[in-house]
């Protein structure tokens, strides 16, 4: 009954979408999300009887009644920002409820980036824009092409290193509340670059905010590229947040996702190695509190030989939270010499906490090393003693041992400037500090 | 080296199925199909309470409204449910007491089977119940065993000297509506075993049953019904085999244990039903549910099982461990040739304190074969100081051929050690190269590796049961280098 009202307003909003002559899409974009929409009407909002979202309710997304326009971008216009971005440095590229905001933005490193709106450069990418979005099985990516109307296109061009991090930061108010924001971006580096891209939300008080951002990333050969999701929005965030990343011979994608807040959180982040020599890293760490839920899904494709996938996702529950890890590894036929690793370690601390874990591997090549391993433990009781016994109270024992847990992920951080940030806001999470000692 | 291995592949996979013969015994039949009739038929033609065929009914209901289950990794045809005979049984009822007067073409199965019946009894081994297509044909050891308390006889006869006991147990492990197999299962089992041991009893003997699919069109679907009393012991074995068929038999069997306090069993399956051609025509679909519940305080369930055969493998030995401290073990070899596939693993589930569950898993997947893993560890909130360790591993013959693995981790406990680890690799070329250098043909040195790899399994098994897994391996996968 109510799935019928939340699909009859979303066909309405597609209706209007299509009817606003202000967004000015090109008729073969149009095309693409009338295509995208048929999609999501037959896929609708998951529910936890489909086995990827087994564990993640998504209720307050597909009955929120939330409408997935745009915020009316006049409302920006009024708005002060007081703190616009967490780093002083850096390039920051800023949207407010969805918007690109060219103004508070900024680039530093001007040699060798080039930024467009997603919008303007699809037709110069169009060997690119949607061909890694999974729109015929991804609900989420359906939507997200059929109803995106901003985002981000970044280019490193050729060769380029870039010596600062360019941080695209989500910044939600209260006008956003009812909104599920589309938004779409790409990432395309060119042959021989180096970059760390930075994704960080902040949600301000009084605002409960609603995402789906879906990020095509394209690396090119000898490319290194270095993703990071850093979700800390410290107000309540549903966030689906989608990655799709493809990589040609001898490039490295590394991607970090750190989440330690956030009403619902849904990585999806999925990596094809399609040529030699490939490798990516991908890191995560999850701390849940309160009845917060975290669910990463993965997937890593080896389509050629010669590849390597790395994976390291550790996840702390407290309080009343839920974790959800999936990781699935494909080696397809022809991908032999693939070595292909995969390591889930869970603390559940405490009893009303849940973790549900599944590492998957799908191997149709024999020449193969593959891997994996899940744990769900607690701390070492032994390591706690031996803090204990030397004057340190049990919280901060149980606080120094917890971060010791998680910081194994934080440490892969190349960049020093925001490893650092990161380790210090991981400490204040976990209540634990050194003067404490 | 490897045009070598591409040459010895293809010998294997011409190894002939050796068990592949049909017997000509009288024998008779329910009508095609499937409906109340019948169920109604099979349940008069063995002389059942009132009782039992309203289960059975209730059971055919529930099934009429389930739908078959979709999420499996293996792939077929759908099943026409009204094209298999339901009930095929040997003419004459046999009320034999000696093997001699068993019918001659049964014993000669058995004697192609290979099944030393008349061996094991100068040995005074195994007590051997054998169940031909749908009817238990012959119990051996009965007094003996009778001398202990232990009941070990047909399900049906069990139905009819027992009833209290199949009242009580039938159908509370594996309800009636627990799956789509199960519930056909309930309505239309014509035989199988039970097994009851009393109260402190250690069952002096291996109890075994050796099932056989022998007739055309027929769906084998027998009921397994085990229950150890209070401080009681029972090691017990399951052997299977079929004629070759080109089409595609159906074998769906639930098997439930019990065990009370302090009580023990150990369960053994060397499955060996046809698994087609290397066309991949015919064979067995093997849909098994089967599970054991830890009942009582520091009782123990343990699975082990050698799957060679069936052109489909679908089942997961399970295990609720709902007393405090008891245990729950699983111990698996698959091994999947030609076109065979196979989804099997098993469940874990945590209910009572300080329960323990260890699950090994070895997978060896050959010619263009699939073979995943699929488990379940569930911790509930409980479940105060649960244990599990996982380790399942695969091993790749060919490139075609694909290994996968599906574990399911769900901890509501924040006591819970859980720990979970799989690898996949093929034969390591070192480790044959250091076997030929010390002189052992390709095929010994496979055969080496692959017994070590599948050690912590067959160290499971009873050695008569090791002895049979190790050669049915060796015929499997025979002259096959990775």
């Amino acid at each position: 009954m109510n799935k019928d009202i939340v699909e009859s307003s979303i066909d309405n909003d597609f209706e209007t979408f299509q009817a606003n002559d202000a967004l000015a899409f090109s008729d073969a974009l149009m095309q693409v999300k009338r295509a995208a929409f048929a999609d999501f009407t037959t896929l609708n909002f998951p529910s936890t009887k489909n086995e990827e979202w087994r564990f993640t309710p998504i209720l307050a997304i597909s009955k929120g009644a939330l409408s997935v326009l745009p915020v009316a971008i006049s409302a920006n216009a009024a708005l002060k920002l007081n703190a616009a971005g967490k780093e002083e440095f850096g390039n920051k590229i800023i949207f407010i409820n969805g918007h690109y905001s060219a103004s508070k933005s900024n680039i530093v490193d001007e040699k060798g980036i080039k930024i467009s709106k997603v919008i303007d450069s699809i037709e110069s990418q169009e060997g690119k824009f949607n061909t890694l979005s999974d729109n015929h099985s991804e609900p989420f990516s359906a939507l997200n092409t059929a109803f995106f109307n901003d985002g981000i296109c970044i280019e490193i061009l050729k060769n380029a290193s870039i010596e600062h991090p360019i941080i695209i930061e989500n910044i939600f108010t209260s006008t956003a509340n009812k909104h599920f924001i589309q938004q779409r971006n790409m990432i395309i580096a060119e042959a021989g670059t180096k970059a760390s891209i930075v994704f960080e939300y902040t949600v301000q008080a009084n605002a409960t905010a609603y995402m789906n951002i879906l990020s095509e990333c394209f690396v090119a050969e000898n490319a290194h590229i270095e993703l990071l999701h850093d979700i800390q929005p410290n107000h309540p965030l549903h966030l689906i947040n989608n990655t799709f990343a493809a990589q040609k011979k001898d490039s490295t994608f590394t991607c970090h996702s750190i989440a330690t807040d956030g009403t619902l959180i849904r990585n999806n982040l999925s990596v094809r190695l399609e040529e030699k020599n490939a490798i990516c890293y991908l890191n995560g760490l999850y701390i849940a509190t309160d009845n917060h839920l975290i669910d990463n899904h993965l997937a890593v494709h080896h389509l050629v030989p010669n590849c390597q996938s790395h994976q390291l996702y550790k996840g702390v529950l407290k309080d009343k939270s839920t974790g959800v890890f999936n990781g699935k590894i494909f080696v397809h036929k022809d991908a032999q010499k693939t070595n292909a690793y995969q390591s889930n370690k869970n603390l559940v601390l405490s009893d009303t906490a849940v973790m549900h874990t599944k590492p998957q591997l799908e191997i149709f090549a024999d020449d193969v090393k593959c891997s994996h391993g899940a744990t769900v433990g607690q701390l070492d009781e032994n390591a706690k003693f031996y803090l204990m016994a030397r004057g340190i109270s049990q919280e901060h024992a149980t606080a120094l041992l917890t971060y010791a847990f998680a910081s194994e992920v934080t440490e892969k951080i190349s960049n020093t400037e925001i490893k650092k940030r990161l380790n210090t806001q991981l400490q204040t999470k976990l209540g634990y500090s050194f003067e404490a000692l | 080296m490897l045009q070598d291995n591409d040459k010895i592949l293809e010998d294997a996979t011409n190894s002939e199925y050796k068990w592949g013969f049909s017997s000509p015994i009288d024998q008779e039949f329910a009508t095609k199909g499937l409906n109340e009739e019948v169920i109604r038929f099979i349940s008069g033609r063995k002389d059942e309470p009132a009782w039992m065929l309203e289960w059975r009914l209730s059971a055919f209901e529930a099934w009429k409204k389930m739908k078959q289950p979709k999420w499996q990794n293996v792939t077929f045809p759908e099943i026409d449910f009204q094209e298999i005979i339901y009930y095929a049984a040997t003419r004459k009822k046999p009320t034999i007491n000696s093997l001699d007067e068993l019918d001659p073409e049964i014993r000669k199965t058995y004697d192609k089977l290979g099944i030393p019946i008349k061996e094991q009894e100068m040995l005074a081994g195994v007590a051997v119940d054998y169940v031909m297509d749908s009817e238990s044909v012959f119990t051996t050891f009965k007094s003996q065993l009778a001398e202990k308390g232990v009941i070990f006889c047909s399900i049906s006869e069990a139905i009819k000297d027992h009833p209290e006991l199949i009242k009580k147990y039938l159908g509370s492990v594996v309800p009636v509506r627990d799956n789509y197999y199960a519930a056909l299962n309930a309505a239309v089992f014509s035989d199988g075993s039970f097994v009851y041991i009393p109260k402190g009893v250690r069952c002096p003997m291996e109890l075994s049953t050796y099932f056989r699919i022998n007739a055309e069109n027929t769906g084998q679907f027998e009921r397994t019904l085990i229950i150890a009393e209070e401080g009681s012991y029972v090691s017990y074995l399951e052997g299977c085999t079929a004629p070759k068929r080109d089409e595609h038999q159906l074998h769906a069997a639930v098997v439930e244990l019990i065990t009370l306090d302090d009580a023990e069993i150990k369960y053994s399956t060397v499955q060996n039903w046809y698994p087609g051609d290397k066309n991949g025509k015919g064979g067995i679909y093997n849909f098994v549910t089967k599970r054991g519940l830890c009942h009582g305080k520091r009782s123990k369930i343990s699975w082990t099982q050698v799957e060679t055969g069936s052109a489909i493998t679908w089942k997961y030995p399970s295990c609720v461990l709902k007393g405090d401290n008891s245990i729950g073990e699983f111990y698996s070899v698959a091994v999947t040739n030609n076109f065979q596939q196979a989804d099997t693993g098993t469940k874990m589930i945590h209910i009572g304190k300080n329960t323990r569950s260890r699950i090994v898993s070895k997978g060896i997947s050959a010619g263009s074969s699939q073979n995943s893993y699929r488990g379940q560890v569930k911790i509930h909130k409980t479940a105060e100081n649960a244990y599990n360790y996982s380790q399942c591993d695969s091993m790749l013959m060919t490139d075609h051929s694909g290994a996968h693995t599906f574990p399911y981790i769900d901890v509501k406990n924040s006591t819970a050690k859980v720990e979970h680890e799989a690898t996949t690799s093929k034969i390591g070329e070192d480790m044959l190269f250091y076997c030929n250098q010390r002189g052992l043909s390709d095929e010994e040195a496979v055969n080496i590796i692959v017994n070590g790899f599948c050690k912590e399994v067959f160290k499971e098994l009873p050695m008569e049961f090791a002895v049979e897994a190790q050669k049915l391996l060796q015929i499997s996968l025979e002259n096959s280098v990775g």
